[in-house]
């Protein structure tokens, strides 16, 4: 299926944003702010994702789906925690191969997998999460 | 998700139910004035790892941020829904 322009356009800023890699500031930056490193520049804090552990439910043996994942924040922090498997999905790709090597060296890629996806067009069947998360996603 | 219509009935019409909502604007503006506080507290390495053009342009959508909460143009809300039961 053909992107629409604005997802063209939302992809080559998110690849401009994206591609660009983390430096010790741009970490220092995430920390103070929201107390994550995944490379976030929202809003949901650490706090708050926590609280989405609680409030979805999520453990292991559950499946968590985050949409406009971004890097992985907080779709990996929230397996990484509850020990749920997780997909993350966007649209760049420069976000997903970050994701992916994040959940590689967290040790939990077994149970964690990158869809490069649109939010209007998911490539997944019904009933395939328990959980669906979706945070500062532009639209 | 950045929308002009309601968020709990975007949901429902999604086919989900038991919506609940509960307002975190607080939070997000506090978040927000943290962003700011913070990039300038760290703008000279900020600047010296993304570039001037970059720095510049992340101080003035945050700014531009807090301006749109503090106007009350923006909120921000945790919704948690159920998906309805398959028949």
């Amino acid at each position: 299926m053909v992107p629409s322009r604005d997802e063209r356009e939302a992809a080559a800023l998110f690849a401009e944003r994206y591609g660009r890699p983390g430096s010790d500031a741009t970490r220092d930056l995430e920390r103070l702010v929201i107390g994550s490193d995944f490379g976030a520049n929202g809003y949901t804090t650490m706090a708050q994702a926590d609280l989405l552990v609680e409030r979805l439910d999520l453990a292991e043996g559950k499946r968590l789906l985050d949409v406009g994942s971004g890097r992985g924040w907080p779709g990996l922090y929230l397996a990484k925690k509850s020990g749920c498997g997780v997909v993350v999905t966007d649209l760049p790709e420069e976000a997903m191969r970050t994701a992916a090597h994040r959940a590689g060296s967290e040790g939990f890629s077994d149970r964690a997998h990158m869809v490069v996806a649109s939010a209007r067009r998911l490539p997944f069947g019904t009933a395939t999460f328990n959980a669906i998360v979706h945070t500062d996603v532009l639209c | 998700m950045a929308s002009n219509r309601d968020q709990a009935d975007l949901l429902a019409a999604a086919g989900f139910a038991e919506v609940e909502e509960a307002d975190f604007t607080g939070e997000f503006l506090e978040t927000a004035l943290r962003w700011l506080r913070f990039s300038r507290e760290l703008e000279p390495a900020l600047r010296a790892s993304l570039g001037d053009d970059v720095a510049d342009q992340q101080l003035a959508d945050r700014t531009e941020m807090v301006t749109a909460i503090e106007e009350g143009l923006l909120k921000r809300s945790l919704l948690v829904a159920a998906a309805r039961p398959r028949k």
